[in-house]
C-alpha cells in the first residue's frame, strides 16, 4: 500500500514539475521578402521583414544594382544583397567587400535606415564557395552586425562538400528546387517529392535555420523541347480560351498571341509553375523534423494577398 | 622543412583537404567543334558584317556590342568623309577626326574650352568658312551639356536648355546650306531628346520631313529618323514607332537601331502595323524585326513569311540567320540529347518551311545543301545542280564551290588527296572572312588529323585546331604526351605540309628557341638526357626553366617543395644527371648513388619539386596515367636498398616509398581515368579529389605501420614519425 502511494506521489510530483517547466514551442515568425528594383510602401499593417537593396552581376563588368527606395523602408528591415556567381569569377574577394560595403553606405545614408543584419543571398558552387566565403568574412570586418545566408537544400544535403557560409544564421529557401529548363520538370517552384530527395543531414547542419517558402507562380514556355522562357505572375485562373489544357498543369497554344506582353506561338506548351495553400502546407509538414525555426518568410512580398496574410499566419500556427 | 610534407600528408590523412585544394587548378571543360562558316556577304553585306550575325552569340549583349562597335566605326567614316568633301579638303580626315571626335568629359567645368573650340582655332586659317564656324561653335556650345548617350542634367545645364534650343532653331533657319541645315536640325533634336520633350521630337521630325527625306543632304537624316523613332515609342505611339524603327534597316550608319528600336507588345501593336504595310516587303521587313527579338521564335516567323514572301531580302537574311542558329544548336546536340532532340524538332521544321517553297531562291536552296553538309551527310548531287544554276549573286556565287569542298573534306579517305586539298583550300579561303576562313582551316586541319594514326604527332597537330566558342581560338598543343623522338624527326627531318605550316605561322608560333625547350623538355621527361642537353643548349636562357628547390633533395615535405631555395636552370640539371649516370656507370653498386637518382627521378616527375624541368604544362590537380608510371624510381630504391646495410639510409629509402604509396592511394587509376573525362563536372572532379580513399586505405594504413615498426629504432625514423602526421592519423 505504502509502495503505491508512493509511485502515485511520484507521478503526481513529475507531473507538477513537468506543468511548471513547460513551455510550448513558440511559434515561428512570419515574414516577407521585398524583391523589387523599386521599393514602394504605402502605409500598412505588415511590413516586409527581407528587402533586396543589392543586385551585385556581372557581364563584362561589375553591376551593382541599388534598389531605389521611393518610400522610407520599415524600421528593422534587414537588407539582402543579391549575388550572382559570375562575379566570384572576376573580382578579389576584398575588392568586392570593398565596392558593396560603400555601396551599402551609400544606401544607409542616402535614405537614412539603420540595421542590425545583412542577408547574403547567392546560389554558390563548389568553384565559388572560395571566394563566397571570403566574401563574407571581408564583410564582417565591415559591418558589426549579424549575418545570415540562404541556403538551397543541395548545400545542406551535400555541406560536407559546398561548405557552410561563415554567417549566423541561414534561411532555407524551400522552393526552386527542380530545373526550371527541363521541359519534364513537374513544378519548378515547388515540388514536395523532389524536395524528399535533398531533405537530409537537417540534423547535422551545423547553422540555425529559418525558412523561406514561395509566394509565386509562373508560366514556362515550352517550345521544339527546351524551355524558352518564363512569364512571372501568371496562375492557372490567367489562361484564356487559346489555351488547351493538356493535363499535369500543362496547355498547348493554339493560335498566335500576345500573352501578357509575351508572343506565343501556335503548339507551344505553357507549363504553370504555381505554389496552392495545401502546397504550402505541405512543405512545412516535410519541414516539421527541422528544430529551432525562428522565421517563417515568404517570398514575395507583393504576392501576399492573393493568399491572405491571415490564412499564411494560420498555416505557419499550424 | 620537413614540416610541409608532415602538414600536407597529415592534412590529407586527417581530412582536410589542403592538398587537393591548393592543386585546384582543375578546369574542365569540353572543347566544342562549332565552325563559322558564315559570311554575310550571302546576304548582301559585307564580309565581317555582324548586323545579321549570330552563330556565337549566347548572350544578346554580345551581339548588341559587336553591332553597335561595327557601326558606330561605320558612322565615323561617313561623317569624317561627309566634312571632309563639305570643307572642299581643307582640313585631313585625321584633323577632322580631332576636331569632332576628340573625347570630352561632360563633367568638365563649362567654362573651359572644349576640343573643338580649341581645334577649331588652330584650324582657322584654312577653314575660311564663317558658316562651317558658325556650326562648330554652336556645337561646341550644345556639346558642353550632353554626352555620348544624354543629356546633361547639371542645374547650369537646365538653365541653359532653353537658350540652346532656340539658338539651334535659330541658326537652322538662317542658314542656306542644306547639310548645315539638317546639322542643326539634328542638334536640335538630339537636345530635346536627350531632354525628354519627346513631342518637340515629332514636331520638329515632322515640320521638317521634307528636308529630312529628300535627297539627303547629310548622313544625319539616319540619326533624326532613330530619334523620331525613339520619340514616338515614348509617347506610346507604338504603330508609327514600330513602322519608323523599320525603316532604320536600310540605314548606312544604325540599322542595328531598327532591331532594337522594334518592340511589339501586344495584338493590336502588331495588327496595326501590318495593316500599315503597303506592300508585302514591307510586311516581310516586320516579320524579319518581330524575329529579331529572339525570345520570339524566329523559325515561326520564317513559316509565316515563306507564305507571301519567299522572294524578298527579309526573308533571305532570316534564312541566314535561323541557319546560324541551327549550326550552333547543332553542335550543342552533340553534348546533349535534350539538345540534340531540339535541334532535331527545329531542323525539320525548318527544312518543312524551305521544302514548300514552290520557287526556292539561291540562299534557301544553299541552307538546305548546308544542313546536309553539317550533319555530315553526302551532298544531294540533284539539288546542288539546281543551286549552280539558281539566279545568285557573285558574293553568292563563291558558296558554290564551298559547298563542294566541304563534301569533299567529309569524304576526305586518304593521305594522297592532301596535295590537291590544300591547293583548293589556300584558293578558297581568300574569298571569305577572316573568321570563316580560320573555320575552313580549322575544319579541314581537324578532318586531315584524322588520317594519321592514332597518337601520332600530326594527329595531335591538327586535332588542336578544334575550335572553342571564342572566334579568336587559343590553340595550344599537348605536347606533353608526346614521344620526343617522333616529336624531333616531325619537325626537324619532315618537311611541313602547307596547312601544317600554316598552323605553325599562325598559331603555334614556335621559333626555334623553342622548339629546342619543348624537345629538351620532353627528353628529361623520357630520361634522355644527352639529347635534352642538345636541345637545352640551343634554347634562349629565357625559355628555360629554373627550380625552386634543390631536385637532388628529399625531405619530409609533400612533393619535397621546401627547404632552401635552390635556383637550378634545365641545363644544368640535364648535366648534372648525365654526371649522375656516369658515376653509376662506374659504381654500379653504390647505394647513395642510386639513392640520388631516385630522388632526382622523384622530384622530375609530376609530384616533385622540380617537374617544370619534364613537363610543358602540368595539370594541378589530375595526373595523367603515365604520371603514375613510378617504376623508375622504384627500381632505383629497390637497388639502393639492395646495396646498402645501413638502417639510415634504408630508413630514408623507405620514406620515399612511402611517398610513392600515397600518390598511388590518392590517385588510383579508375579516379585519374575519371578526371581525365572531358564531360566531369566541376562538383564530381572536387569529390574525386577528396582524401577520404587514403584515410580508408587499408595497405596503406599497412604501409604507415610496418615502416613506424621498421624504423623508429633509426634516427631518420624517429625524425620522420614525428615530423609527418601521417603517423599520427594511422596510430
Amino acid at each position: 500500500m505504502k509502495k503505491w502511494r508512493l509511485g502515485v506521489g511520484i507521478i503526481v510530483l513529475l507531473g507538477v514539475l513537468g506543468a511548471y517547466f513547460y513551455r510550448p514551442t513558440p511559434t515561428p515568425e512570419v515574414g516577407y521578402y521585398y524583391w523589387k528594383h523599386h521599393f514602394f510602401l504605402t502605409r500598412q499593417p505588415t511590413t516586409p521583414l527581407y528587402i533586396k537593396c543589392l543586385d551585385v552581376e556581372f557581364d563584362h563588368n561589375l553591376y551593382l544594382h541599388p534598389t531605389v527606395f521611393d518610400s522610407p523602408p520599415p524600421p528593422d528591415f534587414i537588407p539582402v544583397i543579391y549575388l550572382e556567381n559570375q562575379v566570384f569569377d572576376h573580382i578579389p574577394p576584398p575588392l568586392l567587400a570593398q565596392r558593396l560595403g560603400d555601396e551599402l553606405r551609400v544606401l544607409q545614408r542616402k535614405y537614412g535606415f539603420d540595421y542590425h543584419e545583412i542577408q547574403l543571398d547567392c546560389d554558390w558552387t563548389m568553384g565559388t564557395r572560395k571566394h563566397y566565403f571570403a566574401l563574407i568574412h571581408e564583410l564582417k570586418k565591415q559591418f558589426p552586425v549579424k549575418f545570415s545566408a540562404t541556403i538551397r537544400l543541395h548545400q545542406i544535403a551535400d555541406f560536407d562538400h559546398t561548405g557552410v557560409p561563415p554567417v549566423d544564421r541561414g534561411v532555407l529557401m524551400y522552393y526552386n528546387m527542380s530545373d526550371f529548363s527541363d521541359p519534364e520538370t513537374k513544378n519548378a517552384i515547388l515540388d514536395s517529392g523532389v524536395a524528399q530527395t535533398y531533405t537530409r543531414n537537417f540534423d547535422r547542419y551545423p547553422l540555425g535555420l529559418d525558412i523561406a517558402l514561395p509566394l509565386y507562380s509562373q508560366a514556362t514556355i515550352i517550345r521544339f523541347g527546351s524551355v524558352v522562357g518564363l512569364i512571372e505572375g501568371i496562375t492557372a485562373h490567367d489562361v484564356t480560351p487559346h489555351f488547351i489544357p493538356l493535363g499535369n498543369h500543362r496547355y498547348r497554344i493554339n493560335a498566335t498571341h500576345y500573352f501578357h506582353g509575351r508572343l506565343l506561338y501556335c503548339d507551344d506548351v505553357v507549363r504553370m509553375d504555381e505554389v496552392t495553400p495545401a502546397m504550402l502546407t505541405q512543405a512545412l509538414e516535410d519541414l516539421k523534423h527541422l528544430k529551432g525555426v525562428e522565421k517563417i518568410l515568404f517570398f514575395r512580398w507583393e504576392n501576399r494577398t492573393r493568399y491572405g496574410e491571415k490564412n499564411l499566419q494560420k498555416l505557419v500556427e499550424g | 622543412m620537413q614540416w610541409g610534407f608532415k602538414i600536407a600528408l597529415g592534412m590529407c590523412l586527417l581530412g582536410v583537404d589542403a592538398l587537393a585544394c591548393s592543386d585546384n587548378g582543375f578546369v574542365n571543360y569540353v572543347k566544342d567543334e562549332s565552325y563559322d562558316f558564315f559570311d554575310a556577304s550571302l546576304v548582301g553585306l559585307e564580309k565581317d558584317s555582324p548586323l545579321y550575325y549570330l552563330s556565337t552569340d549566347f548572350f544578346q549583349s554580345t551581339s548588341y556590342n559587336d553591332r553597335s562597335a561595327y557601326y558606330e566605326e561605320q558612322k565615323k567614316k561617313i561623317n569624317i568623309a561627309e566634312w571632309y568633301g563639305y570643307c572642299n579638303h581643307a582640313l585631313t580626315q585625321k584633323e577632322l577626326e580631332k576636331l569632332f571626335y576628340t573625347s570630352y568629359s561632360y563633367e568638365a567645368d563649362l567654362s573651359a574650352m572644349t576640343p573643338i573650340v580649341i581645334y577649331r582655332q588652330s584650324f582657322k586659317s584654312r577653314l575660311k568658312n564663317g558658316a562651317f564656324e558658325g556650326y562648330l561653335s554652336y556645337l561646341s556650345d550644345q556639346m558642353r551639356y550632353t554626352y555620348t548617350h544624354g543629356y546633361a542634367k547639371t542645374t547650369e545645364g537646365a538653365k541653359e536648355f532653353n537658350r540652346i534650343v532656340a539658338e539651334g532653331k535659330r541658326l537652322m533657319e538662317q542658314t542656306s546650306d542644306p547639310m548645315l541645315k539638317l546639322r542643326y536640325l539634328y542638334l536640335v533634336v538630339r537636345f530635346d531628346y536627350y531632354g525628354g520633350n519627346y513631342a518637340k521630337v515629332v514636331e520638329y521630325c515632322t515640320q521638317y520631313k521634307n528636308l529630312i527625306h529628300s535627297p539627303h543632304p547629310s548622313v544625319a537624316h539616319e540619326w533624326i529618323d532613330a530619334f523620331h523613332a525613339g520619340a514616338l515609342n515614348h509617347l506610346g505611339k507604338g504603330v508609327q514607332a514600330n513602322a519608323m524603327a523599320a525603316t532604320l534597316l536600310d540605314n548606312q550608319t544604325n540599322p542595328y537601331l531598327g532591331i532594337y528600336d522594334f518592340r511589339i507588345k501586344n495584338d493590336a501593336q502588331w495588327q496595326g502595323l501590318l495593316k500599315s504595310a503597303k506592300t508585302n516587303e514591307d510586311k516581310a521587313r516586320y516579320f524579319f524585326l518581330r524575329a529579331q527579338q529572339w525570345k520570339n521564335s524566329p523559325l515561326h516567323e520564317h513559316r509565316e513569311m515563306a507564305t507571301f514572301g519567299s522572294h524578298s531580302i527579309w526573308f533571305e537574311r532570316l534564312t541566314y540567320m535561323v541557319l546560324q542558329d541551327l549550326h550552333a544548336s547543332y553542335y550543342r546536340g552533340k553534348h546533349s540529347p535534350k539538345a540534340l532532340k531540339s535541334y532535331q524538332l527545329k531542323r525539320d521544321y525548318f527544312v518543312q518551311t524551305l521544302k514548300s517553297l514552290p520557287n526556292p531562291p539561291f540562299v534557301e536552296q544553299y541552307a538546305l545543301l548546308y544542313l546536309d553538309l553539317l550533319e555530315q551527310k553526302p551532298l544531294n548531287a540533284e539539288a546542288f545542280e539546281r543551286l549552280k544554276h539558281q539566279k545568285a549573286t557573285p558574293a553568292q556565287q563563291k558558296f558554290i564551290p564551298f559547298l563542294t569542298y566541304l563534301n569533299r573534306v567529309n569524304g576526305l579517305k586518304n593521305q594522297e588527296e592532301l596535295p590537291n586539298l590544300y591547293h583548293t583550300l589556300f584558293t578558297l579561303t581568300p574569298q571569305f572572312s577572316p573568321t570563316m576562313k580560320d573555320a575552313l582551316i580549322h575544319y579541314t586541319g581537324v578532318k586531315v588529323g584524322t588520317l594519321y594514326p592514332p597518337k601520332s604527332i600530326q594527329r595531335t597537330i591538327f586535332a588542336t585546331l578544334t575550335p572553342q566558342y571564342d572566334v579568336d581560338r587559343w590553340v595550344s598543343v599537348d605536347y606533353d604526351g608526346m614521344d620526343p623522338l617522333a616529336l624531333e624527326n616531325y619537325w626537324v627531318k619532315t618537311p611541313l605540309s602547307p596547312l601544317e605550316k600554316h598552323i605553325f605561322d599562325r598559331y603555334l608560333d614556335l621559333n626555334s628557341s623553342a622548339r629546342s625547350q619543348i624537345l629538351g623538355t620532353l627528353f628529361i621527361k623520357h630520361h634522355n638526357y644527352p639529347k635534352a642537353i642538345e636541345y637545352l643548349q640551343k634554347t634562349s636562357k629565357d625559355l628555360l626553366t629554373v627550380s625552386d628547390y634543390n631536385p637532388f633533395n628529399a625531405t619530409f615535405g609533400g612533393y619535397n617543395r621546401n627547404g632552401k631555395t635552390v635556383r637550378m636552370t634545365q641545363l644544368s640539371y640535364a648535366k648534372k644527371m648525365q654526371i649522375l649516370y656516369g658515376m653509376i656507370a662506374k659504381d654500379p653498386h653504390n647505394p647513395h648513388h642510386h639513392f640520388l637518382l631516385a630522388t632526382a627521378l622523384y622530384n622530375q616527375s609530376y609530384f616533385g619539386n622540380f617537374s617544370q624541368s619534364s613537363y610543358l604544362y602540368r595539370p594541378r590537380s589530375n595526373p595523367s596515367l603515365s604520371d603514375m608510371d613510378t617504376t623508375g624510381i622504384q627500381k632505383e630504391y629497390a637497388l639502393a636498398s639492395h646495396y646498402t646495410q645501413d638502417p639510415e639510409l634504408k630508413a630514408k629509402i623507405a620514406y620515399g616509398e612511402l611517398k610513392l604509396a600515397y600518390h598511388k592511394t590518392l590517385y588510383p587509376n579508375e579516379v585519374i581515368t575519371k578526371l581525365n573525362s572531358t564531360t566531369l563536372s566541376w562538383e564530381a572532379s572536387e569529390k574525386l579529389l577528396s582524401t577520404d580513399r587514403v584515410k580508408r586505405s587499408k595497405p596503406f594504413a599497412q604501409h604507415v605501420r610496418s615502416y613506424k615498426a621498421t624504423y623508429q629504432g633509426t634516427q631518420y625514423g624517429q625524425q620522420a614519425i614525428k615530423a609527418c602526421a601521417t603517423f599520427k592519423a594511422f596510430r
